[in-house]
């Protein structure tokens, strides 16, 4: 029943931002060596009966606060969708955060948020906010994940929005909301071999992590966790 | 109930708060955190009615006392080690004080102070006592003072005690149940005045939580009885067996629960101080202690402070907070770190979190 203690721990929605998290970071010569120790603990809710997780659980006051009580805790990140309105889930977020970071600042700074609270012990943490994709726009993991679509795919990556709109006229169900979603896995299904998860895709470099866009999102969690 | 408590210069603690506090407390922490001294900084508050012998018992437990030629049966109690740092100058204190539900402050200054009473010569040391610690209570607009003669052996300040601690502490406004509180003649006698009342029945059920064949428990009152031992002074009959057996012949596990119930029937509207609750307990039987305890504190009026260092401890008191759906002020987890300002804590809710998500309170 004995737990490791880490202290640096970052909370995402689900198992699927745990995988592109550490791909990414591996891609970018931040290697996980397997059976040691992780450079950063990803959980989320339900983390241990691999549950589904989910943002409303996530965004809960007394679930952030209990981790920033975590015995050992240095460092604390919150990784968590915009969907169709960044600044609106930033003040949800600022909501759930308040209870226990009276002080949490009113803006979310465009390279993600980094500040220094305290735990009701009076102990000092870093804390940190990643709103995906940049903290400004609407979307998702996916939205990020597209900008490192590498430069001489850009036709394709085109080709498979066109076709996706087309799909939707001739009565794909699929949501608007998810359209963002229905285009990148379009993409993934022409890739080689067809149907990669996201994670596997930045492996086999059908997204290219070390792009400019990317380094802004690796230097929060460098920032944050004193990679 | 108090609501709040502040510490200052008391054992490890140069100033510390406990805020938020519920009916159910459990305090977790590193060993020599500071856990069972905040048990003791209550212990000391609450014995507003001027009563300092739960004072003398602390020093025992923790064997703060020294013999000496002139000791004559009872020990000389080293004060030194109440302060902080173990300091002990003129003028030195320590203070402790509380908030309770209706905002009301209640506190405690214990300072050593200049004796200037001419008649604290002492026979058997042939000394006059140079200081005295004062105990100063205040609570609403209330003061009450109560001072004990101070003498100096070895360079160190002590004092001792004349008559012989009582047992049961049913003039206090808390009772501490430490290690040495599970003796024979303690368990007997609070027995003895629980025996053939309502709280019997608690008591039976408590009992079976360990032993579920238990049918009688009944203290031996044979006139050759002594005490010599730990455990003992009971016979206990079982389903299954044709003549009571000795209580010392089961385990730990059913001595345990019985000092602990019967503190809990003597508890009544009052504090109770538990240190290493589920100490000889088997972790399948906490879940119902907690279960048991929590009743009984609601039904009795009693506020709970305990220690442990077990995950089983802290988890199945989670556990019972998300099956009872308790609220979330009235069981809380503080974790004590030393060096720092205050506690950490996880309300109800925010324990029930962390037993799912298996974060580490402790």
């Amino acid at each position: 029943m004995a737990r490791n203690i880490h202290p640096k721990v970052l909370l995402v929605e689900g198992d699927r931002d745990i995988w592109v998290v550490v791909r990414l970071l591996e891609k970018n010569g931040i290697t996980w060596e397997w059976g040691n120790e992780p450079i950063i603990q990803i959980e989320y809710p339900g983390y241990p009966q691999k549950d589904r997780g989910g943002k409303d659980k996530l965004l809960k006051s007394k679930f952030i606060a209990s981790y920033l009580n975590q015995r050992g805790c240095v460092a604390l990140g919150l990784l968590v969708d915009a969907d169709e309105d960044a600044s609106r889930r930033w003040q949800q977020v600022r909501e759930a955060c308040r209870f226990s970071m009276p002080n949490i600042p009113n803006e979310l700074p465009e390279t993600g948020l980094v500040f220094t609270t305290q735990n009701s012990g009076g102990d000092a943490i870093k804390f940190g906010v990643w709103i995906m994709p940049d903290n400004r726009m609407r979307g998702m993991m996916e939205n990020f994940l597209v900008k490192l679509i590498p430069e001489g795919m850009a036709p394709l990556w085109t080709y498979a929005q066109e076709v996706v709109t087309e799909a939707k006229i001739l009565g794909a169900p699929f949501t608007d909301a998810h359209q963002d979603k229905a285009n990148i896995h379009s993409w993934l299904a022409w890739q080689d071999p067809p149907g990669l998860e996201l994670h596997q895709a930045i492996i086999k470099q059908v997204f290219s992590p070390q792009k400019a866009e990317s380094q802004i999102f690796i230097n929060w969690l460098r920032d944050l966790y004193d990679l | 109930m108090l609501k709040s408590l502040k510490i200052e210069n008391f054992r490890s603690f140069q100033s510390f708060e406990l805020k938020q506090l519920g009916r159910i407390n459990l305090l977790v922490g590193e060993n020599n955190s500071g856990k069972t001294s905040i048990l003791e900084a209550i212990q000391l508050l609450l014995c507003d009615s001027g009563d300092l012998k739960p004072l003398f018992e602390l020093l025992l437990d923790r064997g703060e006392y020294l013999w000496h030629e002139n000791s004559q049966n009872s020990p000389w109690f080293d004060i030194e080690h109440l302060f902080y740092n173990h300091a002990t100058t003129v003028n030195q204190y320590f203070s402790i004080s509380s908030i309770n539900q209706t905002d009301h402050t209640k506190s405690l200054k214990v300072l050593v102070q200049p004796n200037e009473d001419t008649n604290s010569y002492n026979s058997l040391l042939n000394q006059m006592s140079g200081y005295n610690l004062s105990f100063q209570w205040q609570k609403y607009h209330q003061a009450y003072e109560q001072m004990i003669d101070l003498f100096h052996i070895n360079n160190r300040l002590v004092t001792q005690l004349k008559q012989k601690i009582p047992i049961g502490n049913s003039n206090h406004k808390a009772n501490f149940v430490s290690n040495n509180y599970f003796s024979i003649e303690t368990l007997v006698e609070l027995f003895d005045r629980y025996v053939l009342h309502p709280e019997e029945a608690l008591i039976y059920e408590s009992l079976r939580i360990i032993e579920p064949g238990l049918q009688r428990i009944a203290p031996n009152h044979s006139r050759y009885f002594q005490p010599v031992s730990y455990r003992g002074g009971f016979n206990v009959l079982l389903d299954d067996q044709p003549q009571p057996i000795p209580i010392g012949s089961m385990g730990e596990g059913i001595w345990r629960m019985l000092g602990l119930v019967l503190a809990l029937v003597d508890t009544k509207d009052k504090v109770l101080l538990v240190d290493d609750i589920d100490a000889g307990l088997h972790f399948n039987t906490i879940y119902r202690m907690w279960k048991l305890i929590w009743k009984t504190t609601q039904k009795f009026n009693i506020q709970i402070f305990a220690t442990t260092h077990s995950r089983d401890c802290w988890e199945s008191l989670a556990e019972l907070v998300e099956s009872e759906n308790i609220d979330e002020g009235e069981i809380t987890i503080h974790r004590i770190e030393p060096g720092k300002p205050n506690s950490v804590l996880f309300d109800s809710e925010m324990m029930v979190i962390a037993a799912n998500q298996g974060i580490e309170v402790r």
